[in-house]
């Protein structure tokens, strides 16, 4: 493991003003995650390591920021002090969220032994060997094909203090209120942990949408309000969060606006049914503040920057929706432009008391170093 | 009529009186083969399918005419109906599949648009085609096209490849040859395909009909992606599933999603949002009911360019046109209650049974 020099942080601290919930650790090479897989993974041919995901519906552009490229060359988002300079300083995140990408497979036996290596290898580094200035937090990643063993890795991480969340992968064969997922919900709710699902791509049927497979990354990449609609329904309607009254679910990536027609429809059948089976016991919307949050890139950017704001006001954003950049990602957002989108009553709220209290986070921050200082 | 508006309904859902009813208008060998009934039974609505409950013995709910002209024309102030009638899902055999479609336009025609129960003129009807065979499917536009109240196609919203997709263009070709609308309903019966969400399966009724409408989203983007309304100009798309409700936050982000994603798709030449005035159109539904104050559109003047009344009668959130109407604006009103249908469908001018015209 190579030791990378980070500037020491001073014992001065500053009080948080943003947090970053969706930031993505990349080893430098995927052969670092080898060193922490146990047989008969590790002997896994060279390409099973080669792709930091599937190339299946690839962003055209490529998927990475060009401009975060690290100080020796090194891929987006594997340098520390690329990463320190361009989101602690250069965006000013006081915590960073750390989602390590983890592709997806068909087979969840080898997903499940490459989220354990992922979740060693972020223990390891991001996290301890990187994280002096202790500024970043990071997910338990697990395979929810395999729920027993996902059960098993929250077990294993749950104690760490740096791990602050579980992350699954929004791709699944089921939709997450499924009971087939009790085990996961259970381990994470009983240890307090947030559950954050996050696009992975793979191969095969997860990939197929309800009307065939799409032609290109456009058609996929832009729906994915659609997957985040059908597990939210899921978490609500087969009684996920009546079953684990602590359980809290992170939506990632997906746009959040999508909520208030969907609440419409749920609220609408449910008076429908006056507490008819199979209704939930309570009014679906009210399940929402308690049970779920969301991430806000990519922000939604229409024509008319009004109606976002008036559908943030709709569905109290002030209560669940973090700022998040997304970083190294093409599509990131920087703070300085995404939080214009929210309404100044939301922005404190938006920017890091929701992420603050969601996380446990102190309500301070390490400097960097004396010019990293902030009143 | 509703107050000065002209009352089109978009979707109504004629059946046979019993499932096999249908067989009468098929030809042999399939006339003899089995195949699914006309309801689909893994998400079965709490209350009742239908308005009154399930059904039970006597004949299917939506079989009889008179049904509709009471309910609908007499006691609902519609003017003009337009029938869509479900076929049996998507099925492997793209024949039989064919042929039920034949025969559910044959019936059509004969018992419903031709019949006794049209004296009045209020009925109109859709060519129903499967896309498991475009080419067939083109055929039989081209025969039932000139039946002056056939006055669109309709297929289903579940597919086995989303419809911007180049196997599917002789089909839309010979829509457009006809000037006829393409109509996307959830169909009933029972299909061979893929789960109802990107994620699998779900357990009851809400958790799908909450849902599934929304899927025309996948069609939508394919149709942009693949630059299908570039190429067929006159092309105009109803989901009659509705899911107008979603509009406006699944179009922002395929607009942001096109722009740097476009070097992929040469072919598609506007925002996805630019499509929309010219060829994509939406049943309103029941569910969809929203206060004024939540209302965000897609572009100003959304819901008076882009919405049609349907009543999705006789299901159990058959929908009536005073309901919508009490939330719409003054400046909405005729509009999606009528004037629309009556300009996508190219209805005639004089409203049966009334003096007025439109």
């Amino acid at each position: 493991m190579t030791a990378t020099q980070t500037l020491e942080p001073t014992s001065h601290t500053s009080p948080v003003r943003l947090v970053d919930a969706d930031v993505h650790p990349l080893p430098q090479a995927q052969q670092e995650m080898r060193e922490y897989l146990e047989e008969p993974w590790r002997s896994m041919p060279a390409q099973t390591f080669s792709d930091l995901a599937s190339v299946l519906y690839y962003p055209p552009g490529g998927g990475l920021r060009s401009d975060a490229v690290g100080t020796q060359g090194q891929r987006p988002g594997s340098d520390p002090r690329m990463t320190e300079q361009q989101l602690l300083r250069g965006a000013g995140v006081d915590y960073a969220i750390l989602i390590a990408q983890v592709r997806a497979y068909s087979n969840p036996d080898l997903e499940s032994a490459l989220c354990t290596a992922a979740n060693a290898w972020l223990a390891d580094t991001w996290l301890t060997a990187y994280n002096r200035h202790d500024r970043y937090r990071g997910s338990i990643c697990v395979c929810s094909g395999r729920p027993d063993l996902a059960a098993q890795e929250i077990e294993r991480w749950a104690g760490h203090p740096g791990f602050v969340q579980v992350r699954v992968n929004a791709y699944a064969a089921a939709p997450y209120g499924n009971v087939r997922y009790d085990p996961i919900h259970e381990a994470a709710s009983r240890h307090g942990l947030p559950v954050a699902m996050h696009f992975s791509k793979g191969d095969g049927l997860s990939l197929a949408t309800p009307v065939g497979f799409g032609t290109t990354f456009f058609e996929q990449h832009s729906l994915y309000a659609l997957t985040y609609a059908s597990h939210l329904v899921s978490l609500v309607l087969e009684g996920a969060f009546d079953r684990f009254p602590g359980l809290r679910f992170v939506f990632v990536e997906g746009g959040f606006s999508w909520l208030l027609p969907l609440l419409r429809r749920l609220d609408g059948q449910w008076e429908a049914l006056g507490g008819r089976p199979p209704a939930t016991p309570r009014r679906p919307s009210e399940y929402i503040r308690d049970h779920v949050r969301f991430t806000s890139q990519p922000i939604e950017e229409p024509d008319e920057r009004r109606d976002l704001m008036r559908v943030m006001e709709a569905v109290e954003a002030q209560h669940i929706l973090m700022f998040s950049s997304d970083y190294p990602h093409w599509d990131h957002d920087d703070p300085r432009v995404a939080l214009t989108r929210v309404p100044r009553t939301m922005r404190e709220a938006v920017s890091w008391q929701t992420a603050l209290d969601l996380y446990g986070l102190p309500a301070h921050r390490r400097d960097l170093d004396a010019s990293d200082h902030r009143d | 009529m509703i107050g000065n508006a002209v009352v089109v309904d978009a979707a109504a859902h004629p059946t046979v009186h019993h499932s096999d009813e249908l067989r009468e208008f098929m030809r042999p060998p399939w006339q003899a083969l089995p195949f699914p009934g006309p309801e689909e039974y893994s998400y079965t609505w709490p209350g009742g399918e239908y308005l009154g409950g399930n059904t039970s013995g006597a004949d299917l709910p939506g079989s009889d005419p008179d049904a509709f002209l009471r309910d609908l024309v007499h006691e609902a102030g519609v003017d003009a109906i337009v029938l869509l009638p479900l076929t049996r899902g998507l099925l492997p055999d793209a024949d039989l599949d064919a042929e039920i479609c034949a025969a559910t336009n044959r019936w059509l025609v004969q018992r419903w648009l031709d019949g006794p129960a049209n004296a009045a003129g209020h009925f109109f009807g859709s060519i129903r085609v499967s896309l498991a065979d475009p080419m067939r499917a083109a055929r039989e536009i081209h025969e039932w096209a000139g039946h002056p109240r056939m006055v669109q196609v309709a297929v289903r919203l579940q597919a086995l490849a989303p419809y911007g997709q180049r196997q599917y263009l002789p089909v839309w070709q010979a829509a457009v040859d006809h000037d006829l609308p393409i109509a996307v309903h959830t169909d009933g019966g029972s299909s061979i395909g893929f789960a109802p969400t990107p994620v699998g399966q779900v357990t009851n009724a809400l958790q799908f009909w909450s849902l599934y409408p929304w899927n025309f989203a996948y069609h939508l983007a394919s149709f942009v992606a693949e630059g299908v309304f570039d190429r067929l100009p006159t092309l105009r798309v109803i989901f009659a599933d509705g899911g107008f409700d979603a509009l406006a936050p699944l179009v922002w982000r395929l607009d942001k999603d096109w722009r740097p994603n476009r070097v992929a798709m040469p072919w598609s030449k506007q925002l996805p949002s630019r499509y929309l005035r010219d060829h994509v159109r939406f049943c309103a539904h029941a569910q969809e009911l929203a206060a004024d104050a939540d209302r965000v559109e897609v572009h100003p003047g959304a819901t008076r360019d882009l919405l049609l009344y349907a009543s999705n009668y006789p299901k159990w959130d058959t929908l009536r046109p005073a309901d919508l109407a009490a939330g719409l604006t003054a400046d909405e009103v005729d509009w999606v209650l009528g004037g629309n249908a009556v300009s996508l469908l190219d209805l005639p001018t004089q409203v049966p049974g009334r003096e007025e015209t439109v």
